[in-house]
């Protein structure tokens, strides 16, 4: 009898340990393979603008470029979601007729179903053609000819995490004791008014679905690269080209045989984009953790 | 002086208009993708047996189809489903009933690092870890990359349906004598077989919808379906690269895998919603 | 005379299909204290949060009969939020905002409202502060949140809160339920100094404390009026005449 228990907790642990061992794999591959990069380059890797892959024998490798570019998607993109899932849950609270409510609820479950591709076929074919027709490109320096740009990048995924964020800051005004909102209602409050109030109980809950936003938002991949118009480009203006890290790592697919230093470069890139997204999202779920267990209140 | 004036009247009615044209934005954006899909894509996917079977036509020439794209799909998918869950379940089962324990902890951690990851980092490690190796892009190196990308999911979903199981029942359970796990695996997990259920198709979603993971690991082929060991490619790998091709029928084939993408899809959206109740996002 | 502070007649309340009251008509007079009088579970709750209408926040509540509050249909006339503006709500639990201060919590009513700014806020906030007997505890910190304050001093505060918008009707739900017999004494004691200016339906399960407060109110019972009239009287009858009344009332429908 015991002995088949053990068996048992052998394999729950065995298969358990290969996770902790793929974890770890990420983390030491990713980190071996770039100590090359690094080694060459130091603080130059990150603050240096050139990449040129096959200049000299190992090529320059500097991410300064389109580490701002992640940083600017990121940012707009995680503002967007906010702004669109924050008014959204206000209006579904306080505004909206049931049928209504029903009908972006299927939107929204929609919408966090569809693969990240799908957005950015349709980021590539319907958004970067209004863009480039309403003629924003022309209001930046390099403004994008095509419509793609970081602009274009960060509204679709913006539009992309909305589920998302909405399913976070809807959780926490949802969990907000009633008696509040009754409270609310006893003084008279309408409408916008009790949004403020309520909004500002359930304000960490909206920090935490930034954070986990823009973890989301850094480490997109498929969207961005077909909406940014890969360029090496310092995107102070919105309506320009650019590259994130992650859209740089994906042009770079069918090259990494092909220089020396690539394969490094790229890893070490990965490991920012790593370090970026994890700390972000860790703290974002700390935050929307700590939330909930004070009960839905700030 | 008192109750409702004028100026409050105004401000609420602008932010009722304003919030309400931001939800009519996300309805509208849902939409829209949803019916470009529909429109773009039905008259391909019409198409039928060539589109399902026949690979892609020549740059500029007919659409032919997605055959051995569709193929990649299905073989990564089952392979990641089946991976995802063989890893997920057990490490989910150990985070919820070992909690606290020193294994449990770390597992943990590394179920959240994993999901932390982007896709296209797990992408580029499986890139060095096995393409490189096996000197070729593969099949096989696409679905190791879906499963570590689906396998975090699988766990986390594993451990809230274990750890929603209502005290009544889970001492009912232990009350039985049988040692720890074999009460969880013989009586706990078929007590919770939906939330099983639920968290691998939460897996099979998660590697069917992902393209960033296959980038570096699946190759490009997309005319013939070669096996397992060697380069193929997969539907949403397919619109990656023919969406922004400049030739009309690579376009059109695009739209076609769009909807067909979005079908499967839905498909396990609605089923895993039907199991779960509300599909955690 | 002026018309009752609340007049109700033939008022039932439905959630979604179990009905909450049953043809409910009471008359609460000007300047006392009315307490609703019941077992848990009678429709006390209800029946106060019909007054105001906050019962339509419910899912699925569906209100018939008709409820005057001041002199106003408020289920029918245009001037039922001006009306309802006028009155001010306790609850069981106190709830004053967490996040925000305690002069906030109380200013949050006349601010919401426009009654004032600046000084004058500052002097209405002291004054509710002071009805309420709260403002020689925390006169000294009205930037601290309101979650510092203990839990009869959190209470007094939804009073304040209450009372800054200058409310002529008050509904209490079981303000003293959930508070110790000191800090439940403390609130007493101020429901009896209000109803000097005030009109108050208190809503309690308590017999004693509406015999200590009240001068009228009503006992319910699954949703039925029992009987209405001065205290003494309605807590007077014998349990079989409840269950005679009950049976008459059930007839009649």
């Amino acid at each position: 009898m015991r002995r088949s228990i053990d068996v048992i907790y052998l394999g729950v642990a065995t298969a358990t340990a290969i996770v902790i061992a793929i974890a770890a794999a990420i983390v030491l591959a990713l980190s071996i393979e770039s100590s090359g990069v690094l080694a060459r380059e130091g603080l130059g890797f990150v603050l240096s603008p050139r990449w040129s892959p096959s200049e000299e024998r190992y090529g320059f490798y500097g991410v300064a470029l389109p580490l701002v570019g992640t940083l600017a998607v990121g940012v707009q993109a995680t503002a967007i979601a906010i702004a669109l899932s924050v008014a959204a849950v206000v209006y579904l609270h306080e505004y909206a007729p049931r049928r209504v409510r029903e009908a972006i609820g299927i939107a929204m479950f929609a919408m966090a179903a569809l693969p990240t591709v799908v957005f950015g076929m349709w980021g590539l074919s319907a958004v970067a053609p209004l863009v480039r027709e309403a003629g924003l490109g022309s209001l930046c320096a390099r403004g994008s000819p095509t419509g793609q740009s970081v602009f274009t990048a960060a509204l679709v995924v913006g539009l992309m995490l909305t589920p998302y964020a909405s399913s976070v800051v809807s959780a926490a005004y949802d969990a907000v004791p009633f008696t509040y909102v009754e409270a609310l209602h006893s003084l008279g409050a309408m409408g916008f008014e009790r949004a403020r109030v309520l909004l500002g109980m359930v304000k960490r809950s909206i920090a935490a679905a930034a954070l986990l936003s823009f973890g989301r938002a850094v480490g997109e991949t498929t969207i961005v690269a077909l909406t940014i118009g890969s360029a090496f480009n310092l995107p102070l203006c919105p309506f320009e080209p650019a590259h994130t890290v992650s859209s740089l790592i994906a042009s770079q697919y069918g090259n990494a045989f092909l220089y020396p230093g690539l394969t490094s470069a790229l890893s070490a890139a990965a490991l920012l984009l790593l370090a970026a997204s994890a700390a972000t999202t860790a703290l974002g779920a700390r935050i929307a953790r700590a939330a909930v267990a004070r009960g839905g209140e700030a | 002086m008192r109750g409702r004036s004028v100026k409050r009247r105004l401000v609420d009615y602008a932010v009722h208009l304003t919030t309400a044209a931001s939800a009519l934005a996300i309805l509208g954006a849902a939409s829209h993708i949803l019916l470009s899909a529909l429109v773009e894509g039905l008259p391909v996917l019409l198409r039928g047996a060539s589109f399902l079977l026949n690979p892609p036509g020549p740059p500029g020439g007919e659409v032919g189809g997605v055959g051995p794209s569709l193929a990649g799909t299905l073989v990564t998918v089952a392979i990641a489903t089946i991976a995802s869950a063989a890893l997920g379940i057990p490490a989910g089962v150990m985070l919820s009933e070992a909690r606290g324990s020193l294994l449990a902890r770390v597992a943990e951690r590394a179920v959240e690092l994993i999901a932390e990851s982007p896709s296209i980092v797990v992408g580029l490690v499986v890139f060095t870890l096995l393409v490189v190796p096996m000197r070729t892009p593969s099949a096989l190196a696409a679905a190791v990359s879906l499963s570590v990308v689906a396998l975090p999911y699988v766990a986390a979903q594993v451990r809230e349906s274990l750890a929603a199981i209502p005290l009544v029942y889970r001492e009912a359970a232990f009350s039985l004598g049988l040692q720890k796990w074999k009460t969880v695996f013989l009586l706990l997990i078929p007590m919770n077989a939906r939330g099983v259920a639920t968290a691998i198709l939460l897996g099979s979603m998660r590697a069917l919808g992902e393209t960033a993971p296959v980038l570096f690991t699946a190759g490009a082929a997309f005319q013939v379906f070669y096996g397992i060991d060697k380069p193929s490619s997969t539907l949403s790998l397919l619109i990656f690269f023919f969406a922004g091709t400049p030739y009309e029928n690579w376009r059109r084939l695009a739209w076609g895998a769009v909807l067909l993408l979005v079908l499967l899809s839905m498909l396990l959206a609605s089923l895993t919603r039907r199991l779960a109740g509300r599909v955690r996002m | 005379m002026r018309e009752p502070a609340v007049r109700t007649r033939e008022l039932s309340v439905w959630y979604g299909q179990s009905q909450a009251l049953h043809s409910v008509s009471i008359t609460v007079p000007r300047g006392t204290v009315y307490a609703v009088l019941g077992p848990s579970g009678c429709g006390k709750s209800t029946l106060l949060r019909a007054i105001n209408k906050l019962v339509l926040l419910r899912e699925g509540a569906r209100v018939e009969g008709l409820v005057e509050v001041l002199g106003v249909d408020v289920y029918r006339d245009h001037s039922a939020e001006e009306a309802l503006s006028r009155v001010g709500m306790v609850f069981q639990t106190p709830n004053p905002f967490p996040h925000l201060s305690i002069y906030d919590n109380v200013a949050i009513g006349p601010r919401l409202r426009g009654m004032a700014k600046g000084r004058e806020l500052d002097k209405l906030v002291r004054w509710a502060l002071e009805k309420a007997a709260l403002w020689d505890e925390v006169k000294d910190r009205l930037k601290s949140p309101a979650s510092s304050l203990s839990g009869g001093q959190q209470q007094r505060l939804c009073i304040a809160r209450a009372l800054a918008t200058m409310p002529e009707l008050l509904l209490m739900d079981e303000p003293t339920a959930n508070l110790d017999p000191v800090n439940a004494a403390k609130i007493e004691e101020l429901i009896k100094e209000l109803s000097r200016e005030v009109t108050i339906i208190l809503v309690t399960h308590d017999a004693e404390q509406a015999k200590r407060l009240a001068s009228t109110g009503v006992l319910l019972f699954m949703g039925r009026v029992v009987s209405e009239g001065p205290i003494s009287s309605i807590l007077s009858r014998s349990y079989s005449s409840i269950i005679q009344s009950l049976v008459a009332s059930a007839r009649r429908q």
